[in-house]
């Protein structure tokens, strides 16, 4: 036995004792009923037998019903009226099962009696005996056993043709009879010791599972209130996160404008000593502001709260103002930014202002990775899938297939360097990702280190009525 | 020349805004809540009004939906100034009657080109 399973025992021994004895109760109970409709039933057979058998018995010519019969009626019903009694009014106490035991030995004598000592009437013992060990108490079968080694020992000495059917027995006869009902209690004692063992062990194990079951419901109230307090804390975060967004644009507002209306004022007083700080603290102060609107989006996303606000969204016109406001980043390394191919007259029903964020995230990555190359925008209609692709190529720095893998994951840069040397979030990636996702759509990449890299968005084709967007089969995830 | 109402209650971001639109030529007079903004359009019937959406004592929700109700100042064209960037934000400043948004931090730029059409429009 294990200390685990020593403790399960402890824990529970007192539940199990009570099972056990709620169990044992149990049984007296249903043998004690058993047993008030026996000894109704042998009563009744017992008078009817000894009608059959000698219904009338003749002085010269009167006859009259035999002393057997009023025997039948009369001890019948007073050895069984007290079992029946307390049968009825006291089940499953100790005192009915014992009574209830001289009382079925007791019908035991009257039948061999009135069948005049017959040797198959002794069956009668047996049976009872087997009967009584469905109590499954040995000192029941030991009242019973003493009574009928009584009986036979006292019947025997002065009346023995009313238990053996012979004038003159051996006195040790009844010593005979005893020894084969022993014999029979060695098996029902044993039977009864075996079956109190496994009624304990069902107890501890019943004990055991109530003690588990507890356990799961205490868990699952806790889980369930854990669960209740992390979706508040999210909410709160989302809450959190909005307002601190908002309460830091604030004072950014600020920040940038005052340092804007400072280099008017120096292009008005001709005095351009002080602008190119001026350009840094404006620099600074719209990349905090990247910061915080990536951040902002990203919580949203992650809390389930960015929403689409579906519309037409022509495809020439968002590409020119993609291209007209990454214009400046892309000149300022040297880099050609093109809109390539056909397909620019095409109209998508998506949600413009999240499309247009995406590609503007690409195109300006592939300008800030990108010196002195070429960017370039390509729009491919993919007929037999009806979806769109939107790609962006440069002829940058590339990615290595190790940092693809991680390149869509949140607060990652492809390396700590990157953000060092070229700046930004790390959310970048990972809102357009979700942001594709939330279209019905997806992204890939394909990077050559060295040579460039080729970043693709597939949005489904759909109309307007289509409530919900089918999903685009999907691009393979990262292909190198 | 073109008046502006400038309602804000942050005073930097008020002084800020003023001394640019100044700079360029623009009147500005000032109110730093939803009920002095209602007060000084009611009085100055300016041009155009920017009207920040987070304001003491009557927010600029509200201020914009009276001033829509006013056939006084139901004419004068409102841009909201907000810091909210949500999508939701917005479309609640549109609903409150402005006639257009512009986010925190303002590029100047933007929003002259969004006054320039309104007033136009107002105008015309």
């Amino acid at each position: 036995m294990t200390m685990e399973y020593l403790s399960i025992a402890d824990g529970n021994g007192r539940r199990s004792l009570e099972l056990y004895h709620s169990f044992e109760l149990a049984i007296a109970r249903r043998t004690d009923r058993l047993f008030v409709g026996l000894f109704i039933f042998q009563w009744l057979v017992g008078i009817l037998l000894a009608v059959i058998v000698s219904p009338r018995t003749w002085y010269g010519t009167e006859s009259e019903p035999h002393i057997h019969i009023w025997a039948a009626v009369a001890l019948g019903g007073a050895i069984s009226s007290l079992p029946v009694y307390l049968g009825l009014t006291r089940p499953g106490a100790a005192v009915t099962r014992h009574t209830i035991a001289v009382g079925q030995m007791l019908i035991g004598a009257l039948l061999i009696h009135l069948t005049g000592g017959r040797i198959e009437t002794h069956f009668h013992v047996f049976g009872s005996l087997a009967f009584l060990a469905f109590y499954r108490d040995w000192r029941v079968l030991i009242t019973a056993s003493g009574l009928v080694a009584v009986d036979h020992l006292v019947r025997g000495m002065w009346w023995p043709q009313s238990v053996f059917g012979v004038l003159n027995a051996s006195s040790w006869r009844w010593v005979e009879h005893a020894a084969w009902v022993i014999f029979e209690d060695v098996f029902l004692i044993s039977s009864c010791l075996q079956g109190r063992l496994e009624m304990r062990e069902r107890a501890r194990q019943q004990a055991t599972l109530e003690s588990k079951n507890d356990e799961i419901q205490i868990r699952n109230r806790e889980l369930a209130v854990a669960h209740d307090a992390a979706l508040a804390a999210s909410r709160l975060k989302s809450e959190f996160v909005a307002t601190m967004s908002h309460e830091l644009r604030t004072p950014l507002n600020a920040v940038i404008g005052y340092s804007e209306l400072l280099m008017e004022t120096a292009q008005d007083t001709g005095n351009q000593e002080s602008v190119p700080d001026l350009e840094k603290i404006r620099g600074a102060g719209k990349h905090l502001l990247e910061l915080i609107s990536g951040i902002l989006d990203f919580s949203k996303i992650e809390a389930g709260q960015m929403q689409l606000d579906l519309g037409w969204c022509e495809i020439g016109p968002l590409l020119a103002n993609v291209r007209d406001t990454v214009l400046p980043t892309a000149a300022a390394r040297g880099n050609e930014l093109r809109i390539v191919g056909a397909n620019q007259d095409l109209s998508l029903w998506t949600d413009p202002t999240k499309l247009r964020q995406c590609l503007l995230n690409l195109v300006s990555n592939a300008c800030k990775f990108t010196e002195n190359g070429t960017v370039s925008i390509r729009v491919s209609n993919l007929e037999p899938e009806n979806c769109v692709e939107l790609s962006v190529s440069d002829t940058g720095i590339g990615i290595s297939p190790e940092q693809v893998a991680i390149l869509f994951q949140p607060f990652t840069q492809a390396d700590a360097s990157t953000a060092r040397k070229y700046g930004g979030t790390g959310l970048g990636l990972a809102i357009t990702k979700r942001l594709s996702e939330m279209m019905g759509g997806s992204i890939a990449v394909t990077s050559e280190p060295g040579h460039g890299s080729t970043f693709s968005i597939r949005l489904p084709r759909l109309t307007e009525e289509a409530a919900a967007p089918a999903e685009c089969s999907p691009l393979a995830a990262a292909r190198h | 020349m073109t008046r502006i109402l400038l309602v804000e209650d942050n005073e930097s971001n008020c002084d800020m805004l003023q001394r640019r639109l100044q700079r360029l030529g623009y009147e500005v007079a000032e109110a730093d809540n939803g009920v002095s903004g209602i007060v000084a359009a009611q009085r100055d019937a300016p041009d155009v009004i920017l009207m920040d959406l987070n304001l003491p004592e009557m927010d600029g929700w509200e201020a914009a939906r009276r001033l829509k109700a006013d056939a006084m100042t139901r004419e004068i064209p409102i841009i909201a100034l907000t810091a909210y960037a949500s999508d939701s934000d917005r479309a609640k400043a549109i609903e409150a009657g402005c006639d257009d948004y512009e986010t925190k931090p303002l590029d100047l730029e933007q929003l002259l080109k969004k006054i320039r059409a309104l007033t136009r429009e107002a105008v015309e």
